[in-house]
């Protein structure tokens, strides 16, 4: 605790000092009357005074909470010491937004308990420490003043508000365990493929017999199984469009989170690559566990700025599994992750890219600014151009368009590619 | 045009400008005074600390702090006591302004002493700034 003099203390002994030095010298008591209250309020206001003591304690009542969800903050403080008036303010950092004011005035007696909730919105995705607090407390008639800051910090993670999702990219090819995604190729399964004539070892059960009455020989049914997938959400990182509070990061960021939620729903295995300035990743898993392990992974993704070139060659070989699918959620914006991406595509990665568009972010300007805006789409929509050209799927998806939008587009062009 | 000093200040939230207009109150009240022992002396002299309490609550009066309507209680009780103890005060400083006693070193030498000890407690509180636990 660090206890000073408030400026009302100096200046009440000035002026009693003032005047009786002024009485002094022109001899008249009149002015010794003029400094008396000023003398009587600073021995009172003294004397009264004794140094704040007490405890404060925060919590939260949740720890966990998506975006747009509402926590409460309290603030719990306990008097030793008779406090005239307590100033109390809770620093919030920029994501979270106080619903109330943070800022509090309040009297604590000796002995007394006080509890503050401060109700706070999640505006953001990310991880929080809350709870730096300041405390001014203020002696009777304010001659002195105590500060002391409280720093015991409370986590907040607020887990990004998923977009909504209704089908999901089919991979090129499936994987050899059980799931929801119907294979190419024909064995057990229930979905129906084609009949062909019966085999030594085919099963009674997969006769087509309206088939083999009408052929005059055994025909049964094939069908194709039901296989999961790998799936690699690709997360570019390197740089980021922002504007107002909203950004292309926190729009990948929520679509990760959507599509990482959906697939491992369906049973099938996926990993993260967070590719930007820090290079994160998750091998590909399934289950309940991994879908916790990548909302914290998406946490913790933030634009480093970083000169360091980096392509896929230092990504661990077991991050990308063959005839995984390799979504992209990238702005474009960096030519690192514009030529990983591309990369990977030689390497024969199964590859579309969801391109979020900066240009909401970045309005054209006037003059010389609206042509170099020109000349800057012009060059996105020559890199989608590159991208096409080598056979990858990309669609721009724009702030305010259902990610299902951009996913539509590039399933369309994948059916349009396999013909 | 010390009251608009004074007010100005207050407005401002400028804790350190309030005392000099209550200085030049005070310096033209004993430039005015003349012969035998004024009884509107402590009329002025709660007026300046009234003045003065005011003064500095307008000051602490902060729109993004939420107070407790009872501290505002609290604090016009307070202001309110002070004034009166001070009225208490400048009788007693007038009564005994009005006794006659023989002047002579002894009391002026007292007198001098209580002012220089007032005066280094005031650049010692100015200057004081001690962290406690």
């Amino acid at each position: 605790v660090s206890r000073s003099a408030a400026p009302k203390l100096a200046a009440y002994a000035g002026l009693a000092a003032a005047a009786l030095l002024a009485a002094l010298v022109l001899r008249r008591p009149e002015l010794v009357v003029l400094a008396a209250p000023f003398a009587l309020a600073l021995a009172g206001g003294l004397a009264l005074s004794e140094p704040p003591r007490m405890r404060a304690s925060l919590s939260l009542d949740r720890e966990r909470v998506l975006e747009r969800d509402e926590v409460v903050l309290t603030l719990e403080l306990e008097a030793e010491t008779p406090v005239a008036r307590l100033d109390v303010a809770l620093v919030v950092p920029p994501g979270v937004t106080p619903l109330e004011p943070p800022a509090r005035a309040l009297r604590l007696g000796r002995g007394e308990t006080r509890r503050i909730d401060l109700p706070l919105r999640a505006d953001r995705w990310g991880g929080y420490a809350l709870g730096r607090v300041a405390l001014r407390a203020r002696s009777p008639l304010g001659l002195l003043v105590a500060e002391r800051a409280v720093d015991e910090l409370v986590p907040l993670r607020v887990y990004p508000h998923e977009e909504e999702v209704r089908r999901l990219l089919a991979p090129r090819e499936t994987q050899l365990s059980a799931g929801n995604e119907v294979a190419r190729v024909k064995g057990d399964g229930i979905e129906f493929a084609d009949v062909r004539p019966f085999a030594p070892g085919d099963r009674i059960r997969r006769v087509n017999w309206r088939a083999s009455a009408r052929r005059g020989a055994l025909w049964v049914n094939e069908a194709h199984p039901e296989r999961n997938t790998d799936v690699v959400l690709f997360l570019d990182s390197f740089a980021e469009a922002r504007r107002e509070g909203r950004g292309t990061l926190d729009l990948a960021v929520r679509a990760a989170a959507a599509l990482a939620e959906r697939y491992l729903a369906r049973r099938d295995r996926v990993g993260l690559v967070g590719f930007g300035g820090v290079l994160r990743w998750l091998l590909p898993g399934m289950g309940r566990t991994q879908a916790y392990r990548i909302a914290d992974a998406l946490l913790d993704t933030e634009v480093v700025f970083s000169y360091a070139w980096k392509d896929v060659e230092i990504l661990p070989a077991r991050t990308l599994p063959p005839q995984a699918l390799v979504l992209a959620l990238s702005p474009l914006l960096d030519d690192r992750a514009v030529t990983a991406l591309l990369d990977l595509r030689a390497r024969g990665y199964d590859l579309a890219v969801v391109d979020v568009s900066p240009l909401p972010f970045a309005p054209p300007g006037h003059g010389r600014d609206e042509l170099g805006h020109r000349l800057w789409r012009l060059r996105r929509e020559a890199v989608r151009h590159r991208y096409l050209r080598a056979g990858v799927a990309v669609a721009e998806w724009h702030d305010g368009e259902p990610l299902q939008v951009p996913l539509e587009e590039v399933r369309s062009y994948r059916r349009r590619a396999s013909r | 045009v010390l009251t608009v000093v004074l007010g100005a200040a207050a407005a401002l939230r400028l804790a350190r400008a309030i005392p000099w207009p209550l200085f030049g109150v005070g310096a033209l009240y004993a430039a005015t005074a003349h012969g035998p022992l004024d009884g509107w002396s402590l009329a002025v002299g709660v007026a300046l600390l009234l003045a003065a309490e005011l003064a500095y609550a307008a000051v602490d009066v902060d729109a993004r702090l939420r107070q407790e309507p009872e501290l505002a209680r609290r604090s016009a009780a307070a202001v309110a006591s002070v004034v009166v103890a001070a009225v208490a005060a400048g009788f007693a400083v007038v009564l005994a302004a009005g006794v006659e006693i023989g002047a002579g070193l002894p009391l002026a030498t007292a007198g001098a002493v209580a002012a220089a000890g007032l005066l280094l407690l005031v650049l010692r509180l100015a200057t004081s700034s001690s962290p406690s636990s």
